[in-house]
């Protein structure tokens, strides 16, 4: 990255010497209670979710509102889908949502936290897909891709 | 390295605005850009939580709350 | 062109700072970093240890924090920036820094500045908790990079954070920060904030 302000490598390889045995972690104060980190498959799902509906709604160019009177579902509902992790929505909803998307209607489920999921490789597909929830109002080629890479997981998996 | 592409945006301001921008950026120490940058940080942090449903209250010396109804 | 300490070689090793923690790195941590760090810390638990003395002394009192469940929710949100440090194929760091944080101290009281969030480094980089530890270096260069990202913000280098046990004579002597004491409202940490100054001491320093 570039900036007027960076040192030379010098100063770096200097600094780094000098730091060497220092420890560096930052951040919030160390806390004995707190719940192991979740492992992949603790983690909930309904990031990547939220993430395949709204990509999905977006790629066929459509509102939340039109999406919402295509499914005959609630456009709160499908609202709370998209922007809320902790929303669970009804299981007659997941199961519209997988059929617009074309996807297993199980594993829609599972994304939706409708159904356990114990598969670490459909966890981990599901958070590599999710870390790409970047709010961006037009759909990316990055964004099709990933859409398109996560879609074409779910469906090998009928 | 990746750096983020960046784009620009052409800015048509009152002469009142202008006096305001100026007026933020003298006295924070920041150019008119980083204070226009900093506000927009501002108004999605803000609009993120309240979209959360957390409210915004501005507390007075004497801890009077009353409630920011910006956005 | 950056680079990190190789202490396995001896060598600088050239690094890769991306302005923003990526899905990979974020399988890096889950999948690599994750395991060595929880066992030991489950191990402290089952031994009745864990405290935040031993796990300090195991380099390890980190080891619950949810990297990819902040980088998810921080996604797309201008208050926070985040960087991941690359160097032999693998993730080795990861800086998260809150672009909307004001100063404490009584010389730049209010005014803007960087602060910075969390950082952590991989656990083969760990000295205390592994025997040979890979790369040095990866603390310096994001913290650096913090001071770096306020100089380009026009915030002239103000940086806030606040340092687990352990770590304050770095801060304190090395990166020549203020400490502003004990925060009560951050778990008794000590608080440190660099002056414009101090950040132009520092980046033109040549030796100490």
């Amino acid at each position: 990255m570039n900036s007027k302000h960076r040192p030379n490598s010098q100063w770096y390889a200097r600094m780094i010497q000098d730091t060497l045995d220092d420890d560096f972690v930052i951040g919030p104060p160390f806390d004995a209670k707190a719940k192991e980190a979740a492992t992949p498959a603790e983690q909930p799902l309904t990031v990547a979710f939220g993430l395949l509906v709204k990509l999905s709604r977006r790629a066929k160019r459509l509102s939340v509102e039109e999406l919402a009177e295509k499914l005959s579902v609630e456009v709160d509902e499908l609202q709370h889908i998209e922007h809320e992790p902790e929303f669970r929505a009804r299981p007659r909803t997941i199961s519209k949502i997988a059929n617009f998307c074309d996807v297993p209607v199980e594993d829609v489920m599972k994304l939706a936290g409708a159904a356990v999921s114990n598969d670490a490789s459909f966890n981990t597909h599901a958070l590599k897909f999710a870390a790409h929830s970047d709010d961006m109002a037009a759909l990316t080629r990055e964004e099709q891709e990933t859409l398109k890479s996560f879609v074409r997981y779910l469906r090998d998996q009928e | 390295m990746n750096t983020a592409a960046k784009k620009t945006l052409t800015l048509v301001l009152s002469d009142v605005e202008m006096e305001v921008l100026d007026s933020l950026s003298s006295e924070k120490s920041l150019s008119k850009t980083a204070v226009l940058r900093q506000a927009l940080r501002l108004y999605q942090t803000v609009d993120i939580r309240q979209h959360r449903g957390e409210k915004l209250f501005f507390e007075s010396e004497s801890k009077e709350k009353a409630e920011l109804m910006l956005l | 062109m950056l680079a990190l300490f190789n202490r396995h070689t001896q060598q600088m090793e050239t690094a890769d700072l991306l302005d923003r923690i990526e899905a990979e790195d974020v399988s890096s941590f889950e999948q690599r970093w994750l395991p060595p760090m929880q066992a030991k810390r489950e191990e402290l638990r089952q031994a009745g240890k864990l405290t935040l003395e031993e796990a300090t002394r195991w380099n390890v009192a980190d080891a619950h924090w949810e990297w990819p469940a902040k980088v998810r929710n921080r996604a797309g949100q201008l208050q926070w920036a985040s960087y991941a440090l690359r160097c032999g194929g693998d993730t080795q760091g990861l800086l998260f820094l809150n672009m909307v944080y004001k100063c404490r101290h009584p010389e730049q009281l209010k005014k803007h500045m960087v602060y910075v969030d969390l950082v952590s480094t991989a656990p083969w980089n760990r000295p205390r908790l592994v025997p040979n530890p890979m790369y040095g270096g990866i603390g310096t260069v994001l913290v650096t990079e913090a001071i770096i990202r306020s100089l380009d913000e026009g915030f002239e280098g103000r940086v806030g954070l606040h340092s687990l046990p352990g770590a304050e004579s770095l801060y304190r002597q090395k990166f020549k920060m203020d400490c502003l004491g004990p925060d009560s409202a951050y778990g008794n940490l000590l608080y440190f904030e660099m002056t414009p100054q101090q950040a132009a001491a520092l980046l033109s320093s040549t030796g100490l």
